[in-house]
Parts: C-alpha cells; structure tokens; sequence
C-alpha cells in the first residue's frame, strides 16, 4: 500500500511538470501568425481562414493560460502553430500558381520567331 | 500493484474506449493523412512534413486509444488534420515552382533555337549577297574589259572612264548620234548594265575651242544628253546616270592641230564605283 502511495505521489508531480506554462509555444504561434499576415494570408481567401483560425486560437490559448490550464493551452498553441503554417503555405502555393500561370502565358504569348 | 487492481483497470478501460464513438476530428485526420500518403506528388516533394502528419496522427491516435474522446484527443486529431494538409500544400506549391520553372526554360530554349535560326539565316544571307557581289564584280571586269576594245578605258581616282571619240558619235557641229554609233553605244550600255548595281555613271560631253565657248558649251551638253537618252534606252538605270556638258574646257590635247582637236572632241563616259 505504501508503494502505491509513493508511485501515485510520483505520478502526480511528473504530470506537474509537464504541464508547464507553455509560454514558449505560444510565442512561437503568435510570431507565425505575424509572419503569415506580414506575407498577407489575409489577402488570399484559403489563407484567410487557417489565418483566422490561428488568431482564434491563440487568443484561447491566452485565456487557458490565466486560467492555468496549461496542458489544453499547450496544445491549442500547437493548434494555432499549425493553422498559421498552413495559412503561410497556402499563400506561397497561392504566389507559386501565379507565377507559374504568369510563367505559362508569357510563354504562349511570346512572338513566334 | 496486485493483479486484481489491473484486471479492474483494464475493465474500466476497455468498454469505454470501444462504446464510444470515434470524434469527428480523428477521422477527418485519418481520411487527411491517407489523402496526403496516396498523393504522389506529396510523397516525393514533402517526405518530411508527411512524416511529421503521420507522427500527429499517432499521437492522436494514442490519445484516443488512452483518453477516449476528449477535448486533447480532439486537439491532436485536429493538428494531424492541418500538418497533413499543410504536406499537401507544400508539395503542391513545389509542383508550381518547378512548372513556372520548366516555362521559363522552355521560353529561352525557343528563344535560343529562334536567334540561332535567325543567324543561320543571316549567315546565308550573307553568303548569298557575296556570292552575288562577286559575280557582279566578275561580270562588270569582263564588261571593262569588252569596252577596253571599243573605246579608250583609263582608271581615275574619281572611277573607271570610258572616252569615245566625238567623231565617230556626232557630225561636226550636231548633237544627233550617227548610225554608226549605235553599235559601239550599244556595247557601252551593256557594259553598264552588267557593272556593279551600286554604280553610278557620269556622261560628260567635250568639244575643242572652235567656234565660241557659249556655243560648244550648249553643244557639248545636247550631245552628252544624247548619249544618256541611247544609254537609258538601253538599259541603263535612268536615277543612276547624268550627263553633263563641259564645252572646250579640259582639253586632253592641243587645238592648234586637227589630230588635237579630234581628239579634244570627245565624250567621256565615267564609271564610279558604290560608295
């Protein structure tokens, strides 16, 4: 019984320290939903709604931060982190199709020698 | 722990996992990563971020399996979901660069293949003017020299200068050209006619000092015109020949004599090259 006791109290305290504050992922979140906005994510419709997403979730990832539930913030920062990759990826598809289009109809309306 | 309190565990554990239904969030994650695995394009561009999605998917899995279904289970199902899309993404921007990079390549391999034609064919161009220019020049030599039997052919700084004795063209005192001269003056503008297509030829009319200088200068004018007018009709490109009358200026020799004076009346006929 006793060993149960110091298994479940050792149990406890690494769940303790996992669940930190996770101020680092939230960071990382918010600086690439600026990154993302800064590429103007909010200029290209797919990009706009991952873009959004990521600010809606980091905004609730604050918010379980104060009230300290720290493992649901942690990964909600991960969520945001994900939605403002995408909306980064989303727009640099979005640029790579324009010049590749760009890149097609020069090339059909380029003079024939 | 005793292996009742597992067995217990295990009992709690199981049923609940299996009686409940799997989260939305974890199959759209499942049918994403099985998207992105089938994908071709996102299997060879983006082996690394497909990885990543598959790691995302086992977790949640994990999660699920362990917890159920949970708002965490929920949570790693839902950035499985965007890491696969986001391997997807990238694959298929990828695929654009290197389109818009193919375009490129082929435009200046036309472009290429378009000014190597194009020099191909001013180099034949080329050729064929050489060619062409030879032949005239062949053909104008052989045209001085067929002149250089009829008529007196010196070479000056201002062109080839053909004379014709003014007696053998003209009565004395006329400006009509004689029967005679048809033959030789035919000759003349064949000569001409072959000579190089960028000459240019001066008929210049010439008389001694017999008689007053306003009216040889008149005359020697009609009769340089003359021979223009034969030559023109003949063949000779009228914008590239002129004539003009210089009287008994520029005697070649003395009027005291008649043999001078033959000689003095004249018309010469200058050949200048193209410039």
């Amino acid at each position: 019984m006793r060993a149960t006791f110091i298994s479940l109290a050792f149990v406890f305290l690494s769940v303790g320290c996992s669940t930190a504050a996770p101020r680092q992922a939230l960071n990382s979140s918010i600086d690439s939903v600026k990154t993302a906005e800064k590429l103007g994510a909010a200029q290209v419709p797919e990009a706009a709604k991952a873009l959004e997403a990521a600010k809606h979730e980091v905004a609730w990832a604050r918010a379980l931060l104060v009230n300290r539930k720290h493992e649901r913030a942690r990964l909600m920062a991960e969520r945001a982190e994900s939605d403002a990759a995408l909306a980064i990826a989303l727009v640099r598809a979005h640029e790579a199709r324009r010049a590749a289009q760009q890149a097609a109809t020069q090339g059909a309306a380029a003079p024939n020698p | 722990m005793s292996q009742r309190s597992l067995i217990l565990i295990a009992a709690l554990l199981v049923p609940n996992a299996c009686a409940k239904q799997i989260p939305q969030e974890l199959r759209v994650a499942r049918a994403s990563y099985e998207r992105a695995a089938a994908d071709p394009s996102t299997r060879q561009e983006t082996p690394a971020e497909l990885d990543e999605a598959r790691r995302s998917l086992t977790r949640a899995e994990r999660s699920y399996v362990v917890e159920g279904d949970t708002p965490k289970t929920r949570d790693r199902a839902y950035i499985a979901t965007r890491k696969a899309e986001l391997a997807m993404v990238m694959a298929r921007a990828a695929d654009q660069v290197e389109a818009a990079r193919n375009a490129e390549l082929w435009r200046a391999r036309e472009a290429l293949a378009a000014e190597q034609a194009e020099n191909a064919a001013n180099a034949s161009r080329l050729a064929t003017e050489q060619e062409l220019r030879a032949e005239a020049e062949r053909r104008a030599a052989m045209a001085i020299t067929a002149l250089a039997e009829i008529a007196a052919v010196r070479n000056e700084a201002r062109g080839t200068v053909v004379t014709l004795s003014g007696s053998v063209l003209f009565a004395s005192g006329k400006s009509e050209l004689l029967p005679s001269a048809t033959s030789r003056l035919t000759q003349v503008a064949e000569a001409l006619v072959a000579a190089d297509p960028g000459a240019t030829f001066v008929v210049e009319g010439y008389t001694d000092s017999k008689g007053s200088a306003a009216f040889n200068e008149k005359l020697s004018e009609a009769r340089a015109q003359a021979v223009r007018d034969f030559l023109v009709a003949h063949g000779v490109p009228a914008e590239r020949i002129e004539a003009r009358g210089l009287g008994e200026s520029q005697p070649v020799a003395t009027n005291a004599t008649a043999e001078g004076r033959a000689n003095n009346r004249r018309v010469e006929i200058i050949i200048q090259p193209p410039r």
